[in-house]
């Protein structure tokens, strides 16, 4: 059956349907609505006509009967078939299954998945129709090398249905459009009559249920329209109004125009191949704009996920830098900080007036650090405290300022429906606690890789590395750069202290690298915690499903038409 | 029951001045509600608000009663009937009809109100001189909304927004069509009282087929919403049913309030849809966010610090003054701890100043303090909008987040104003006088012995030296004064130490609520006007549901 894979034109169409089916449309823009809809509909096409249609060229015929409901699609195809092989009734919408009617000699072409491969196949007239499936019944009064699908409508309260159609009506090589006075100028299938017309879809129109007396006024008018769609050379059938007979049948005069239509198409293979090309030929034709609209839309997309994720980018930048200032500019080293590390070394005044030699400072140090003393844990809580809250304050602050710009922006406000908890990182506070802490214990660790000698470590050991720890986290934060006047003297004056501390212990160029190595780490830390929320938010948008592929669709569109020349 | 559906009973529909009140009320909530609501909701509102007025101006008693359908349903043939003569156009080419058209009944004028219908073409229907059963009926026949005529559905739908009843004409064939169930029906679902709906053409069908039907027709319109949906089977060909529909039509106009019906459903609907914009629950300030903000605001503007130099300045003063007298110099040199923060007041002059020019040099202002103070009104501000739609959580996160130096500066500024030494305790100079005292005491013992002692190294005649029991009398001044001074000094110093508890607690509190009045004004105040104007415009759209 599959004839010639090898055909370069399955390869190129092939290419361009996986392009399609990679190419997503994650965010909700109003530009790109129609795009999201002209994928899925593209896709459908590929895998339930144009692919198996190009593999197959010598697969039966197959028409599809669309319409409206209550137009009489299924008495139209039990008519012509003359068995009830599809319900009818009063009862809108009747059909909501399809099902396909076929030559007995003609079963294997449909049994397998070839078409409508997303559809369960189901034999045998008795079962209840399921959704998702289509029922095959076999029709001797059928010819093979045709075969008729009777689909639902495409405009009832029933969603479903109209789903279904549309994707069998891609499926087709003819349309039998099936209308009726009431509805020929309704405006729903003359949109789906556009689109065909647009695609270059075979179409033959049965006008059902006329009044004899109206056919005079109803006829043209329709085969008006039809030219006015550029739908001029589509056959028109006219079946009137007629009384069915016991089996729910129209009578023989009524359908016989059209029957015999069909038994002409199915025996004469070369007017066959004149149809299913001319709707194959349509199908590839109308890859161009619909490829492109894709191609276009998967920019804009591209370009607004592109803005919201810049947006996330500056907000995460300015909070990193500020975090940065925060901790740099030394003023983590004035309020609570700055009065604990006073309780801490337990000064008073009047030494502050009296003593002023360094080496009277590291006396009362030492007794100071020693042993873990509530002072010290108050220095630590205050310093940790501090260096929390300026993390967690600057990330939530971009946070909230991303949330209230993408509110404002294509597309943001969905995506922060579908992930509420950008705006509120509950576990942030953990989190930021977690890198705080961990960062102490890198300091401690830097602390113990420096004191290599016995001599250090026995110093180390006479301050407590707790202390210590504490000392190296105050200079690390005391970078003069940011303070004025005043300022200088207190922070400065704090520092400093623990600034001879340690010099006294690892020498001052040691310390100076400790307090530069240090400030790396929690900039890392932080850094890493800020690139953490921001990849939150860039994963939000679909940076990356919603990727630019126009180039890569235009591409392969580009191939179909190379090899089809 | 409704007027169209009711059997001959009158039923009293809502006043007018009660809906104009309800229409009042729905713009006086969409006023209140303000951004926070939904652009084309507010407008909406607007809109019924306008036409309620426009409609209650227009005098007479009449109800526009619209027949309204897909193309080819019959809306035009069963108008015919209605009216006894062919005034619309009936044919088999679709669409027939693009033009509204209007009949009325009764003798009562009828030119304003189709002016404000703008519709053009009128017809009088003749013969109803004397009263009839559908006088003040006001007929309208309107373009279909499903053709590939765009021009009519607009038409259409511009004619139903002002109608008092619809009559919706359907037919065996469309009956379950998608754009007259979730376009139109369920659209206007809410207009249940003033909707009747028609199966046309039952002429095509048998009787079990015409009652099958109606059945499954009924049940796609319950599905819509319309509860108490009755389909009417007729057949304008045959006439068929059409008598009932005249009666039905007869109900419609004998209420005379059709028309506040229909007002005030749309009234109605305006307001659920807005009430959606005010979400669930109405979250108040609750004592614990207020703590909570405030523990927060203590400790970004150094409370814990302040509070604990309070008490170190307590003992520091304590000592100073009740010490011994040897040692009271050396503390007389260190400044006093408030001093050092500059919040001791010690002249009030001197802390206005400070208060007007300066900041305490109390840590003030950091981009940690600052971050704590966001991090907390942030907090209050969640806690508050949760569960309400984001237009309001935006506006109390805004109510609750000045610029943070703002916050910081207040703050500074309510713990500079705040008093935190008291005046002296009485006990400080008893004290200090005994300790003075007793140095004197001490003191002139030992005056005393030294003299005791030249008098014995110049071997001068030994004056007798009271004595107690063993002990002379100056030994005992010496060393009792320097005793019980010291002892006195302890016991001052333990007493100090249970002043300062007690003055850092009182400090404590003064700074809370001082800081508590800054919490209010700056944030919680903010934050409880818009919640107060969410429930006044949530009050105010209550009333209009009602």
């Amino acid at each position: 059956m599959p004839t010639d894979d090898a055909d370069p034109l399955i390869g190129a169409v092939q290419r361009l349907r996986d392009e399609v089916s990679a190419t997503e449309f994650p965010l909700e823009l109003v530009e790109t609505a129609g795009a999201a809809k002209n994928r899925a509909h593209l896709l459908d096409q590929f895998d339930d006509y144009v692919l198996p249609r190009l593999r197959s060229m010598d697969a039966p015929l197959l028409a599809v009967i669309g319409g409206s409901t209550g137009a009489g699609k299924s008495t139209l195809v039990n008519s012509i078939v003359g068995a009830e092989v599809s319900r009818s009734g009063v009862l809108r919408p009747t059909t909501t299954s399809p099902v396909l009617v076929h030559h007995p000699q003609d079963v294997d072409w449909f049994r397998d998945t070839r078409i409508l491969p997303s559809l369960a196949r189901v034999t045998g007239a008795g079962e209840q129709a399921q959704p998702g499936t289509v029922r095959l019944v076999e029709a001797r009064a059928l010819p093979a090398g045709i075969a008729l699908l009777d689909a639902p409508d495409i405009d009832s309260v029933v969603h479903a249905n109209r789903a279904l159609a549309t994707q069998l009506l891609l499926a087709a090589d003819l349309w039998l459009f099936v209308t009726t006075a009431a509805r020929y100028a309704d405006a729903v299938p003359w949109d789906l009559l556009r689109e065909a017309s647009d695609r270059g879809t075979a179409v033959a129109i049965v006008l059902d249920r006329v009044d004899p007396e109206a056919i005079a006024e109803v006829r043209p008018h329709l085969q008006e329209m039809l030219r006015e769609q550029g739908l001029a050379t589509s056959p028109v059938f006219t079946v009137p109004e007629s009384r069915l007979d016991a089996g729910g049948r129209l009578p023989a005069e009524a359908v016989d125009r059209l029957r015999s239509w069909l038994e002409a198409l199915a025996g004469d293979a070369r007017a066959r191949a004149v149809v299913v090309q001319q709707t194959l030929r349509g199908a590839l034709a109308s890859l161009d704009g619909r490829t492109e609209e894709l191609a276009d839309a998967s920019r804009v997309q591209a370009a607004a996920a592109a803005r919201l994720a810049a947006v996330a980018d500056e907000t995460h930048s300015s909070a990193e830098a500020a975090i940065q200032q925060g901790m740099s500019d030394g003023t983590l080293l004035r309020g609570e900080v700055l009065a604990r590390w006073q309780d801490f070394v337990g000064t008073g005044d009047f030494f502050r007036q009296v003593e002023s030699t360094v080496s009277r400072w590291r006396d009362r140090m030492t007794n100071a650090v020693k042993g873990a003393s509530p002072e010290q844990e108050h220095l630590g809580e205050a310093l940790q405290t501090g260096v929390a809250a300026l993390v967690q304050a600057n990330l939530e602050s971009a946070a909230s300022a991303t949330v209230r710009a993408w509110r404002g922006l294509p597309g943001g406000d969905k995506v922060l429906t579908e992930h509420p908890e950008l705006a509120h990182a509950d576990d942030l506070t953990a989190r930021v606690e977690r890198i705080v802490r961990d960062w102490q214990s890198d300091l401690l660790d830097l602390i113990r890789r420096e004191s290599g000698s016995r001599r250090t470590n026995a110093r180390i050991a006479a301050y407590g590395i707790n202390g210590i720890g504490l000392c190296l986290m105050l200079i690390t934060f005391w970078h003069t750069g940011g303070l004025i006047g005043g300022e200088v003297a207190i922070a400065g004056g704090t520092a400093a202290l623990a600034q001879k501390v340690l010099e006294a212990i690892f020498g001052d160029q040691a310390v100076r690298d400790m307090a530069k190595k240090g400030r790396e780490l929690l900039a890392e830390r932080v850094g890493a915690l800020v690139e953490e929320q921001q990849a939150a938010f860039a994963a939000a948008v679909g940076a990356h499903a919603g990727a630019d592929r126009s180039e890569a669709l235009l591409a392969a569109l580009h191939t179909v038409r190379e090899v089809e020349r | 029951m409704s007027p169209i559906r009711a059997g001959r009973a009158r039923v009293v529909g809502v006043s007018a001045e009660t809906l104009l009140a309800r229409s009042e009320a729905l713009v006086e909530a969409v006023d209140l509600g303000g951004a926070q609501l939904p652009a084309d909701g507010a407008e909406e509102a607007r809109r019924v608000t306008t036409k309620v007025r426009e409609r209650l101006a227009i005098t007479g008693g009449h109800s526009i009663v619209a027949l309204a359908g897909a193309t080819g349903s019959g809306k035009s043939s069963l108008f015919n009937v209605l009216v006894g003569s062919d005034v619309a156009q009936t044919g088999v080419r679709r669409p027939t009809t693009s033009t509204t058209t209007a009949a009325s009944w009764g003798s009562e004028p009828v030119g304003a109100l189709l002016d404000w219908l703008a519709v053009g073409q009128r017809h009088e229907v003749p013969g109803s001189a004397e009263p009839g059963p559908l006088d003040g009926l006001v007929l309208l026949d309107m373009p279909d909304f499903d053709s590939r005529e765009v021009g009519n559905r607009a038409e259409a739908e511009r004619a139903l927004r002002l109608v008092d009843v619809f009559i919706w004409v359907t037919d065996p064939q469309k009956y379950a069509d998608a754009r007259l169930h979730d376009d139109y029906v369920k659209a206007l679902a809410a207009h249940d009282a003033v909707t009747l709906v028609v199966l046309n053409q039952v002429d095509r069908l048998t009787p079990e087929q015409t009652e099958q039907c109606v059945a499954d027709l009924t049940r796609l319109l319950r599905a819509d919403g319309l509860e108490q949906a009755r389909v009417l089977p007729v057949s304008a060909r045959t006439g068929q049913g059409v008598d009932v529909l005249r009666e039905r039509l007869a109900n419609a106009v004998a209420g005379r309030n059709a028309a506040r019906t229909r007002l005030a459903a749309d009234v109605h609907t305006a307001a659920v849809a807005l009430r959606r914009a005010f979400g669930p629950q109405s979250p108040t300030v609750g004592a614990a966010d207020r703590r909570a903000l405030q523990d927060a605001l203590a400790q970004a503007a150094g409370v814990p610090v302040v509070v604990e130099t309070v008490r170190k300045d307590f003992a520091h003063r304590a000592v100073a003054h009740t010490g011994l007298p040897w040692t009271r110099w050396l503390r007389r040199l260190r400044p006093s701890p408030l001093r050092r923060l500059r919040l001791d007041g010690e002249s009030a002059a001197e802390a206005e100043i400070a208060q007007a020019v300066s900041r305490s040099s109390i840590p003030a202002a950091t981009p940690t303090a600052r971050a704590a103070v966001d991090l907390a009104s942030r907090r209050i501000a969640d806690k508050l909008s949760a569960g309400l739609p984001v237009p309001w959580v935006e506006a109390i996160h805004d109510a609750a987040s000045p610029s943070a130096g703002e916050v910081s500066d207040a703050v500074d500024q309510a713990v500079v104003g705040t008093p935190l030494q008291d005046r002296r305790p009485l006990w400080w100079p008893l004290l200090g006088a005994l300790q003075t005292l007793l140095a004197l005491v001490s003191l002139l013992g030992l005056l005393w012995l030294v003299v005791l002692a030249v008098m014995g190294w110049l071997q001068l005649p030994e004056i007798e030296t009271p004595r107690v029991g063993w002990f002379p009398v100056p030994l005992l001044m010496l060393a009792g004064g320097l005793l019980v001074g010291a002892v006195l000094a302890l016991l001052s110093r333990w007493f100090a130490a249970i002043g300062a508890r007690r003055r850092a607690g009182a400090a404590d509190r003064r700074l809370r609520t001082a800081i508590d009045e800054v919490a209010v004004a700056r944030i919680i105040q903010p934050v409880q006007d818009v919640l107060d104007r969410r429930a006044r415009a949530l009050a105010a759209l209550e009333r209009s549901i009602d």
